[in-house]
């Protein structure tokens, strides 16, 4: 079991519907709600995935179904617990153990362009950041929903952003 | 049609009665008032609506620490688009929900803004006087 850190709501109505969260390590996880118990755990199912993964979900390139269904890579499933603020995530041992009451219909695809944060005003820096701030910054760019359009390694102890 | 106004102004002109205890700087000070806007509510059944679907999550879950969520949970979601309604009927959680109401709200129902990552979801702070007799189901 582990400990999750919430990064953004994508979806909600009433209560968060999906969300972004990320581990100790830096790994980001999208989940979705699919069940409330009565001793009111609010429960998520959990996916580990990559960024470029979870681009291609927000800019309604991928069936949310299908990351779930067929994540990136082996023991990527979790059931995420939310109790008050916070998140814990076990580990699942596979996509066998999912069900499909957890499992959101064929042909959900996020909406970007109903988004409504997205500012037709601003401004574009260009930064240097130490690769040892690399999942700070990250986390960062996340949590204020700015845009990174790369992630690039340098050739020293700097990464360019 | 949505009309921007203060929410002290709203209180001074419709004296509402919310349905419950409204918390501190809840609705906030910049909301719209709604005349004749139709929403979209998700519904438990298909055919009918009932008072349950107007349950809002602080008072389901009365205990929970909400935090920051707490003006959203105090009030109800709904949606300005009906497509983007009938799409998150997809989402596991409303698996259970099989209906969608369009309701067309006044000033004395209530007031609304837009909370969330999306424009078309709002959150809607509901009045006593808000008549739940007379709603629209969708056909699915």
């Amino acid at each position: 079991m582990r400990q999750l850190s919430l990064l953004q709501i994508l979806e909600h109505y009433d209560v968060p519907q999906i969300l972004t969260a990320v581990d100790a390590t830096g790994t980001r996880y999208l989940c979705v709600l699919y069940d409330c118990s009565e001793d009111k755990v609010y429960k998520y199912l959990g996916v580990q995935l990559s960024e470029n993964r979870l681009q291609s979900f927000i800019s309604g390139q991928l069936d949310l179904r299908d990351a779930y269904l067929h994540p990136e890579v082996e023991n990527a499933l979790y059931i995420v617990d939310v109790k008050n603020e916070t998140l814990m995530a076990t580990e699942m041992s596979g996509t066998q153990d999912l069900n499909e009451n957890m499992l959101p219909e064929v042909g959900y695809f996020y909406d970007e362009s109903d988004m409504a944060n997205i500012s037709t005003a601003s401004d574009t820096y260009q930064l240097e950041v130490p690769i040892s701030d690399r999942t700070t910054f990250s986390t960062l760019v996340n949590r204020m929903g700015w845009r990174a359009s790369s992630l690039r390694k340098t050739v020293g102890v700097t990464a360019t952003i | 049609m949505l009309s921007p106004l203060k929410i002290t102004d709203y209180k001074k002109q419709y004296a509402p009665e919310w349905v419950c205890a409204m918390p501190d700087g809840c609705p906030p000070e910049d909301i719209y008032v709604p005349f004749n806007h139709t929403f979209y509510r998700l519904a438990k059944y298909v055919n009918t609506y009932s008072s349950d679907d107007f349950i809002s999550y602080a008072k389901k879950d009365a205990s929970r620490n909400w935090g920051d969520l707490l003006p959203l949970a105090v009030g109800l979601s709904v949606i300005s688009d009906e497509n983007k309604a009938r799409k998150n009927l997809k989402l596991p959680m409303f698996k259970q929900f099989k209906g969608i109401i369009a309701l067309t709200l006044n000033p004395t129902d209530g007031v609304v803004k837009q909370t969330g990552i999306h424009r078309s979801h709002y959150t809607w702070w509901r009045t006593k006087s808000f008549n739940m007799s007379n709603l629209k189901m969708l056909q699915l």
